[in-house]
């Protein structure tokens, strides 16, 4: 039985929810960033926005400088992650194999229930009515045989676009698609794959697969599947879900800064947010990598290995500013800061390798759970929250 | 945009509707809010979403009486209303 996948794509998400929170910003240029008065990037910006040239990433300055008009709305990360969660649960009616791509993407195989629905076009236009019924959302679906395709074609029409792309039409679409418009080409492949001569996507397929692995390694194989548009991924439903291989978190201060407190300060909290997902979902890890963005944009990255995992935040924060101390070239200003930890394992219960008994973090984690976020921390960090 | 942070507590009326939905907080649906001695008719529920808060948690409502949108919260242990900010064009 041939595959029928659809891949969902809400279009401008932040930004279009916040526009329904705040009716008179509809229809009206809005970009979402973390602080509207800070110095951060665009979220997302409203197609109106789009329409001027404002792009994600963008800062607040040169989406000012495009958009003098544009509203900057607060990002409302619990609205988001509230809205997705019930968009997932519209989705998993017509199928289990829901697979969460990411907070505004999602693809459903939809092989062995379409015929319950009338057919996979009929399921799409069902969930794009119950969006719009239900939010005053509006997305994009592609319907193709596998993951890659439908999330190319989902992508052809946006926004408010329904694709269909049959089996025997893939052909001459690849022909008219340049690479980097499929997802797993990003720039440095493709300028590589023009060096090559290669510009669509059927001139990848017709590329012989030896010399693509010859040139690129075992990623030749992959590239050579993605000119043919073979992609035999399964959709991977969101409960299971794929271990993870770091996790981080990382922030750009209001302005920039070489105020050692203040960098302290925000490193240590970044680790212990760290070493609290970590433990949330019991994993523990050996190498901690710390991010520093200086105010020209210039950003560097280094890793240590530690000798045990560990997933205590103090320890990770330890390791984080003996990093910072390598990095760092005073009297530089630093825009941003990062702390991620990898090389991952999932414990089934923590051993006794850590500095502090694992009853303590246990019942400080159970009364964070509780009472809600920092309620119960370190001295250290309460002396610079009060700041 | 103009946002104001208010915080201060409030009286609501609110209905449960019979809505089939795993999702409590698309059930309960406020009509009047009372704030500072002032009775505000919504007309319109422009929003809602669900946040979790140690273990209990808020139900955020946008709504609108026509000329602002306030955001009502309603924490589901204390049954307790809260206007949480006012928004109107700048």
């Amino acid at each position: 039985m041939m595959r029928q996948v659809l891949h969902i794509d809400m279009d401008a998400f932040f930004a279009s929810v916040e526009q329904q929170t705040f009716p008179f910003l509809r229809g009206r240029p809005i970009g979402v960033c973390s602080h509207p008065q800070g110095r951060t990037v665009i979220a997302t910006a409203s197609y109106e926005a789009r329409a001027y040239g404002v792009k994600t990433a963008m800062t607040i300055p040169q989406a000012r400088k495009l958009c003098p008009e544009i509203t900057l709305v607060r990002c409302n990360l619990a609205k988001y992650i509230d809205t997705s969660t019930r968009i997932m649960a519209i989705c998993s009616r017509f199928t289990d194999s829901v697979e969460v791509f990411s907070i505004d993407e999602a693809f459903l195989d939809v092989t062995n229930t379409a015929h319950l629905f009338g057919g996979a076009d009929t399921i799409a236009r069902k969930i794009k009515q119950e969006l719009s019924g239900r939010f005053g959302l509006t997305c994009s679906i592609g319907i193709a045989p596998n993951k890659l395709l439908a999330k190319l074609v989902g992508e052809m029409h946006k926004p408010d676009g329904l694709t269909i792309i049959r089996p025997e039409e893939v052909p001459v679409l690849l022909e008219k698609i340049i690479v980097e418009e499929m997802c797993g080409i990003g720039p440095k492949t493709a300028a590589k794959l023009h060096r090559l001569g290669i510009k669509s996507c059927g001139e990848l397929g017709r590329y012989p697969e030896k010399a693509l692995v010859r040139i690129f390694g075992v990623k030749g194989v992959h590239l050579h599947h993605i000119g043919k548009g073979i992609d035999e991924s399964p959709v991977r439903p969101y409960f299971h879900k794929p271990p993870a291989k770091s996790m981080g978190h990382s922030m750009t201060f209001d302005k920039d800064t070489r105020n050692m407190a203040i960098i302290r300060h925000h490193l240590f909290q970044l680790s212990e947010q760290v070493g609290r997902r970590l433990r949330k979902d019991n994993y523990a890890g050996r190498t901690v990598s710390l991010v520093l963005r200086y105010a020209d944009f210039t950003t560097m990255v280094r890793q240590h290995s530690l000798k045990n995992w560990t997933n205590d935040g103090r320890r990770i924060y330890q390791t984080g500013l003996a990093l910072f101390y390598k990095l760092y070239q005073p009297p530089r200003y630093v825009r941003l800061i990062g702390i991620s930890v990898s090389n991952l394992i999932q414990q089934t219960r923590q051993t006794s390798m850590f500095e502090h008994p694992e009853t303590l973090r246990s019942a400080v984690d159970n009364l964070n759970n509780r009472f809600g976020e920092f309620r119960v921390t370190r001295a250290q960090n309460m002396k610079n929250m009060n700041r | 945009m103009v946002h104001n942070a208010i915080n201060e507590s409030i009286k609501v009326y609110a209905v449960y509707n019979n809505r089939r939905t795993p999702f409590p907080h698309e059930r309960l649906q406020p009509v009047v809010f009372i704030w500072r001695n002032h009775r505000y008719r919504i007309k319109d529920i422009t929003y809602v979403w669900r946040e979790k808060q140690g273990d209990s948690e808020l139900y955020h409502y946008a709504v609108s009486d026509g000329a602002n949108v306030y955001e009502l919260s309603y924490e589901n242990k204390t049954f307790n209303w809260t206007l949480t900010s006012i928004s109107c064009e700048a």
